[in-house]
């Protein structure tokens, strides 16, 4: 008779508290595997295909890509888009966040209030937001061009109908939603020492001073961590471009609103070439991959952790 | 053992809730009250049961015909239960084409995408029609066509719709009093030179658009309503149509009546309803369907109707549709869709026009059944109807480079007057997508 624990089944090399930790995990794996991994990997086979919504394609080598790079100037309007919207916003959407967060961590009676008025935007529909700074941005009759009318101003932009207009148009319906990011920054500014202040006014460093040589470096874990969203949330515009063009196929005044990822969804679920589409969305990922690993690079140069330097 | 038994139960369990989770479908049952069919009318000659789902976008006065021809259809048929499901317009062929990927489409849905006919998605029904003894050729052709791959009744028949809308032209008969004109002809359609000429003499302008009466209205797909005139008799071809002196005389048309506040810009129709402007006595001619007259009744307008205008000299035209019913190759419970549609084109003739304004898609059963006998303004509408509804030239979708309000944006917004070109470089960029587009269609062919 052996001794039982020569006989012991195979636990997939997990014991105790690992076990119980993989349990948990199985969910989330599931959906992992079957709605991320499995889909990314067919996306690259449907891409190299000329598979239509309503019809399996065939194989069709790098026909997809090639066309995309060489024979499709809404792509390079598409990617230009996305890249101008990047350079707009990313810079506006950091410093406006941040210039709010260092209101709100102002030591004032009822700031709980402002904090939650600025962060009711942030948990609306994005869809109802869009429709209503859609009604707002009208250029004949919209409350913004009133109120600009009001003061004196003739001709105030025709914000969606003029393709100079369009897109800041759209960053101000983002500016709205500013909250989100405004409270992370919040976090990572009650997050920074009292002391370090204290240290630096007995140095005799003035408010700027602080500001430049203690409250940056020690948020730099948060800019880089709201960096990366906001790079990663402007590859993915969608919402406000649908609602804007009211739905349908057009990217806006000269297509100033075609952004890739409307383009993807046009290409894929309205006219039904799901291939092109699946082209269209892995070039999107390099783009994205490209755009983050410049990211990293530079984050090598600023990051700041307290304690290793 | 028993840990690993409780890992497997977990995974299973984790499976289950997910697959659980996405493959339920959402619906909302009809909830108009029964509706009772007069005897004789509904012959049920099968005995079904199980549960129909009907897809649709949305139809206008809260989905109540297509409800009530659900009830009428539970009724004869007790052991059937119908659920119907409203999608939005933007999102329903999307959501169609991901049913019809995932191998589970509805039972009955608006064919509202005519790649799902040409694709083999679709079941067939000229057979059916026959063995039902209806005759294809009773319905309009201006809305039947809507229910065939290329537009014709020999590329095959699909769907069934069971009423018949189309975009006409209203006009307030006090404002074109006021103006001196005359009524437009219920017969024929006002070339768009007449229509320009009659929109500027029933516009009151005024700076404020708040206060302004505007003479007619010009949408942006106003000018190239018959894809004709844009893409040929064929449908595939764009030079000498889109960019020729035609489209170019209607676009010029266009921008200038906007230009000149005689026609509401579509900036301003964004922000404010054009069937409210009508009905407020504040814009001379607009178009509609038939859903909009009974406001203008109850805002005491005295109106009257009229055909479209066109583009070329000669021509009369309405664009008429209906909801294209059909069912899937895939789909779940044919027997019992069959019988639906069959329902939809016999009884459902019959009963529609007891459940809203317009007239059935079969004329003869308009005409049996005296369709405005009772009513001066329906028996305009079908007046205008059988004098000008024909089937559209088909174009398959994904025709991007040709933007109707782009074009009147740089006429408009932007003061630019060279039409001719603008339209070229549409031209040369579309017939470029419209070869594409068109290769793909005839390769989804069988």
């Amino acid at each position: 008779m052996r001794a039982s624990t020569t006989t012991r089944r195979p636990s997939w090399g997990l014991r105790g508290e690992a076990r119980v930790a993989a349990l948990f995990l199985l969910p989330w794996l599931f959906g992992l595997v079957f709605f991320l991994l499995i889909p990314l990997v067919w996306g690259i086979w449907i891409s190299l295909t000329d598979e239509q919504i309503v019809r399996v394609g065939e194989f069709v080598g790098l026909a997809n890509y090639e066309e995309i790079l060489t024979d499709d100037p809404l792509f390079t309007q598409a990617l230009g888009v996305t890249l101008r919207w990047i350079l707009l916003t990313t810079p506006l959407f950091m410093i406006t966040g941040l210039a709010l967060a260092l209101l709100l961590n102002q030591r004032l009676p009822g700031m709980y209030i402002f904090r939650t008025i600025l962060f009711v935007p942030t948990v609306l529909s994005g869809v109802a937001v869009a429709v209503l700074w859609v009604v707002l941005l009208n250029g004949d009759l919209g409350a913004v061009n009133q109120i600009l009318r009001s003061f004196g101003i003739e001709d105030p932009p025709n914000w969606f109908r003029d393709p100079n207009w369009a897109m800041p148009a759209v960053a101000v319906m983002g500016l709205w939603g500013i909250g989100g990011s405004a409270i992370i920054w919040l976090a990572g500014l009650q997050n920074v020492p009292p002391h370090l202040y204290e240290a630096a006014g007995i140095d005799g460093a003035g408010e700027w001073a602080k500001f430049r040589n203690v409250t940056l470096p020690m948020l730099s874990a948060t800019l880089f961590f709201v960096l990366i969203n906001l790079l990663v949330d402007s590859l993915l515009v969608f919402a406000p471009i649908f609602i804007a063009s009211g739905g349908t196929q057009s990217g806006g005044p000269a297509n100033s609103l075609l952004f890739l990822m409307y383009y993807i969804y046009r290409k894929a679920l309205v006219e039904g070439d799901l291939a092109y589409g699946a082209a269209l969305a892995w070039l999107l990922t390099l783009v994205g991959a490209a755009i983050v690993w410049l990211a990293f690079r530079f984050e090598r140069r600023v990051y700041y952790q307290a304690g290793t330097e | 053992m028993t840990a690993t038994r409780s890992l497997w139960t977990a995974a299973v369990v984790a499976a289950t809730v997910v697959l659980v989770g996405c493959g339920q479908r959402g619906g909302v049952e009809s909830a108009e009250p029964p509706l009772s069919l007069a005897p004789g009318e509904s012959a049920a000659p099968v005995d079904l049961t199980g549960t129909l789902d009907i897809w649709t976008q949305p139809q206008g006065d809260d989905e109540r015909p297509i409800k009530a021809y659900g009830k009428a259809f539970e009724e004869a048929h007790p052991g059937v239960k119908v659920k119907l499901l409203v999608v939005g317009e933007e999102t329903f062929v999307t959501k169609v084409n991901t049913a019809l990927q995932a191998g589970a489409p509805p039972d009955i849905a608006a064919l509202e995408d005519r790649t799902w006919m040409q694709a083999g998605k679709v079941v067939r029904l000229d057979d059916k029609l026959v063995e039902w003894g209806v005759d294809v050729n009773d319905f309009n052709p201006g809305g039947i066509g809507r229910a065939t791959p290329k537009g014709t009744l020999e590329s095959g028949v699909y769907a069934v719709g069971e009423y018949l809308g189309g975009n006409v032209l209203v006009y307030n008969k006090a404002l074109l009093d006021a103006a001196g004109v005359a009524y437009p002809a219920a017969d024929k359609s006002m070339h768009i030179d007449e229509y320009d000429a009659l929109c500027r003499a029933v516009a009151r302008p005024d700076p404020d658009p708040n206060r302004a009466v505007y003479g007619c209205s010009m949408p942006d797909w106003a000018p190239p309503i018959q894809a004709k005139d844009v893409f040929g008799p064929d449908g595939r071809t764009t030079e000498g149509y889109m960019d020729g002196p035609a489209m170019v005389n209607a676009f010029d048309r266009a921008a200038g009546l906007i230009r000149d506040k005689m026609a509401p810009s579509g900036q301003l129709l964004e922000a404010a309803s054009e069937s409210d402007m009508f009905a407020a006595g504040r814009l001379g001619i607009t178009w509609t369907d038939f859903t909009e007259t009974p406001k203008y009744i109850e805002n005491g307008i005295d109106f009257g109707i009229a055909p479209f205008f066109v583009v070329n000299a000669g021509d009369t035209f309405v664009d008429t549709y209906t909801s294209p019913w059909g069912t899937f190759v895939d789909s779940q419970d044919q027997a019992l869709a069959l019988e639906f549609l069959r329902f939809l084109a016999t009884d459902g003739q019959r009963l529609r026009p007891t459940l809203s304004a317009d007239p059935p898609l079969s004329m003869s059963v308009a005409e049996e059944i005296g369709y405005g006998d009772d009513d001066p303004i329906k028996a305009q509408y079908l007046e205008v109807l059988a004098a000008a509804a024909k089937p559209q030239v088909f174009v398959p979708p994904g025709v991007e480079a040709f933007d109707p309000a782009e074009i009147l944006r740089l006429l408009v917004d932007e003061g630019r007057t060279d039409t001719q070109a603008i339209l070229d470089a549409q031209a040369t960029a579309a017939q470029k997508e419209l070869d594409k587009v068109w290769e793909r269609y005839d390769e989804l062919e069988g």
